[in-house]
């Protein structure tokens, strides 16, 4: 039992509890509230400072790269259409064991497939810290990557396509109508990839799709519609005109890292139009461009608050978008995202918001109940 | 001539920002700092609750010329006699973006595919409508790459192939500068006996007076071999990118060349992809050496120049250290600290207003940028 005491306990949408404690039981959180207490339960003082949930990387394919290696193996690309890849395979504790994501507050994360093809593979919720890999899994196959951008005509072009915008709208389409014809029929030769499909069309999992410019989140609005799935837009550079229909689906959008490279889409966020769409009720997380093939970094996704922050954004808000936000987009809003009893006890504890002051420094990291960073001198 | 007002001064000449201050701009110069300033017929602005700071400078830098293709020149390893002033265009999207983020000087060169690469320039960002106008210092550095980009000739059979072969090349490279250089002042004036004309040992000339460093892309163990290859010359060097800097500080401190750290993280991964940890150059920065920030731009938008300022703050540097790595340190890394990188009456007037603390406060975002004397932005 790990028991933490007497913190500015923030609760989500602005709602702080000073005095509270949180009480871990193993790797979920027991309590939540003033003056608990607990036998024999290790205790942190954290009088003086803020307590918050654990940040949730919405997608990041680290631990799953294999870095010294090409193709990655986050990017089977055989064929453009694959759900039936599950990251899992793909997962190599070592690599997530060389990572600092403790240090930069990262307590979970979407564990996701690259970039390369069209319906890449299923996502797991995964811990950043554990000993065997096997306890590090919170979720398995929870959601379903998918990619629409330039990435998937680059891998395509010269093999059987797609090679163009059009062609890969018409292999979406094709994958889901065809995984609805599956669906429906009675007697039927048994296809993983098509099984996968369907538990998207039935809506138990999300369907994640990278989207980026206007184009293409037109393109993945219509094939999201068409089928009635749960969208989650990622990247999702240019979903500025496009707030209204995501917001009355009530879709997701999970903004991607817009510090990588000034030219193209990602220089031209208009981050202060987002901040008032995020206002106005538009479900919004942060990420930064944790599925790419060159080693991305995920204290990126810190810089992507800065820059929110500069555009208006408040700390609160911002912690909302890193932490109960994405874990609501994927569906495991019952695992991470909140101090919450029955939730996993993955939380930081800082000297006041860390998106508000680059100083208010991220002190102590528990993941799963566990201790796991402490930054030199706490 | 144009006065700020009751700003919140960090003039990076002092260790503690002065408060209610103001500066007075004056043929684009600053011409005083101080309490109650007043000048007749002065553009005024009111500065009250802003910051001010010197303009950043970005000391490595590739935008206007990078997405094009323009600043690699892969057909010949050693290119010392191109220069990055004929590739960068003021007019790319990503040159035009630079001053909004603050950044009013920046080092501009050519990338990494080469053993030698050419020459790099420094320029302010902003204010002037061709380049040749915006350039303070050229040439400036003469950009070199250890590591693995200039591996790449390996693809099509050529050299180098191998970190070994980069060293031999480079080496090389400036011996045969150096016997040029050795017969031609033998010579004298005597033209019949010059060397024939030989365009990149002209080149490397600058490099072996050590009126310009060499500026040395590279990552892990290759600054032992750069730091090396630098003292057999005699040559000054400055550290591109730095990843790993915190296994070599003995060796970094005792070489004495600056090192322009960045961009900074990347997830760990194997050989030269880790070590981008900002933390990395706090042990450096204690030990006296000169460490700048980078945004090896277009790789990294303008706007991070800053946020790894803020960056090295949240993991534990002071935050005065590490707003001279983006505007005293790179000034002088640069050569260009008598006119830029910290204000002061007689250096250029180039100032930024911000809205809060820069890299303290993540919500500090350019009200004004104000390039010799100039408002180039205003947010």
């Amino acid at each position: 039992m790990l028991l933490v005491k007497n913190g500015n306990v923030y609760l989500g949408q602005g709602r702080y509890e000073a005095g509270w404690d949180v009480l871990c039981d193993g790797p979920v959180i027991a309590g939540v509230g003033p003056g608990l207490s607990a036998a024999g339960a290790d205790v942190i003082d954290a009088s003086g400072r803020s307590v918050y949930p654990g940040v949730v990387l919405g997608l990041c394919a680290v631990g799953a790269m294999n870095f010294s290696d090409r193709p990655r193996d986050i990017n089977e690309a055989a064929e453009p259409v694959c759900p039936e890849m599950n990251i899992r395979h793909a997962f190599d504790i070592r690599e997530l064991k060389r990572q600092r994501f403790a240090r930069d507050g990262i307590t979970s994360y979407g564990l996701c497939p690259g970039t390369n093809a069209l319906i890449a593979g299923q996502m797991a919720l995964i811990h950043v810290a554990g000993e065997r890999t096997a306890e590090l899994f919170l979720a398995d196959r929870m959601a379903v990557k998918a990619n629409y951008t330039q990435a998937v005509k680059d891998t395509f072009k010269d093999k059987n396509g797609p090679a163009t915008r059009m062609s890969m709208y018409q292999h979406m389409d094709e994958a889901f109508r065809a995984a609805a014809e599956y669906m429906g029929k009675k007697d039927r030769d048994y296809d993983e990839g098509k099984e996968v499909l369907c538990r998207v069309l039935k809506k138990e999992i999300p369907f994640v799709v990278a989207a980026e410019t206007p184009l293409e989140i037109e393109s993945v609005i219509d094939i999201g519609k068409k089928y009635d799935l749960r969208m989650v837009i990622t990247g999702a550079y240019g979903i500025c005109d496009f707030a209204d229909e995501v917001m009355a689906r009530g879709w997701h959008v999970m903004l991607g890292d817009s510090t990588y490279n000034m030219a193209g889409i990602k220089g031209h966020v208009d981050l202060k139009r987002l901040v008032g769409l995020y206002r106005k009720g538009l479900s919004l997380s942060l990420f930064c461009s944790g599925d790419v093939g060159y080693p991305p970094a995920y204290e990126q996704v810190w810089w992507t608050a800065a820059l929110m922050s500069q555009a208006g954004a408040t700390g609160d808000e911002l912690m909302d978008m890193l932490t109960q936000n994405p874990a609501r987009a994927l569906g495991v809003e019952h695992l991470v995202g909140a101090l919450e009893t029955g939730r996993q006890a993955d939380l930081i504890i800082c000297r006041g918001n860390p998106a508000v002051r680059f100083d208010n420094y991220i002190d102590e990291t528990i993941v799963a109940g566990r201790p796991v960073f402490a930054r030199e001198g706490k | 001539m144009l006065l700020i007002k009751n700003a919140t001064v960090y003039t990076m000449e002092e260790d503690a920002a002065r408060e209610n201050c103001d500066i007075l701009l004056k043929d684009g110069k600053i011409a005083e700092i101080g309490c109650s300033l007043s000048a007749d017929g002065a553009e005024v602005i009111d500065a009250a609750g802003m910051v001010a700071t010197p303009g950043l400078i970005d000391a490595h830098v590739h935008a206007g010329g990078f997405l094009n293709g323009d600043l690699n020149e892969k057909t010949d390893p050693i290119t010392p006699h191109v220069s990055a002033l004929h590739s960068i265009d003021i007019h790319a999207d990503d040159f035009k973006a630079i001053h909004e983020a603050g950044v009013t000087t920046c080092c501009f060169i050519p990338g990494s595919s080469n053993v030698i690469c050419g020459t790099g320039f420094v320029a302010k960002t902003a204010g002037k409508t061709n380049l040749h106008d915006l350039v303070m210092l050229d040439p400036a550095v003469m950009k070199c790459a250890m590591g693995g980009n200039p591996k790449g000739y390996g693809k099509r059979g050529k050299a180098p192939q191998t970190r070994m072969g980069v060293a031999a090349l480079l080496r090389g490279a400036l011996k045969k500068a150096q016997d040029y250089l050795a017969k031609k002042e033998a010579a004298g004036n005597d033209r019949e006996k010059l060397p024939p004309y030989d365009a990149k040992c002209e080149a490397l000339i600058p490099v072996l007076r050590r009126e310009i460093p060499l500026k040395i892309h590279c990552e892990q163990f290759d600054m032992l071999t750069t730091i090396e290859v630098a003292r057999e010359f005699g040559c000054d060097y400055t550290i591109e990118h730095g990843w790993a800097c915190d296994l070599y500080v003995d060796e970094l401190v005792e070489g004495g060349g600056t090192i322009c750290f960045g961009p900074i993280s990347i997830a760990e991964g194997y050989g030269e992809l880790t070590g981008g940890d900002v933390a990395n150059v706090k042990e450096l920065d204690k030990r006296g050496l000169n460490v700048c920030l980078i945004t090896d731009g277009p790789i990294c938008g303008p706007q991070i120049l800053l946020i790894s300022a803020g960056d090295a703050v949240r993991y534990g540097i002071d935050h005065m250290r590490a707003l001279r790595m983006i505007t005293i340190n790179p000034a002088r890394a640069l050569r260009v600290d008598s006119r830029v990188g910290s204000l002061k009456p007689g250096k250029d007037a180039d100032v930024v207003l911000w809205s809060g603390v820069p890299a303290l406060e993540t919500s500090a975002r350019p009200l004004y940028t104000i390039i010799e004397g100039k408002i180039v932005y205003q947010g």
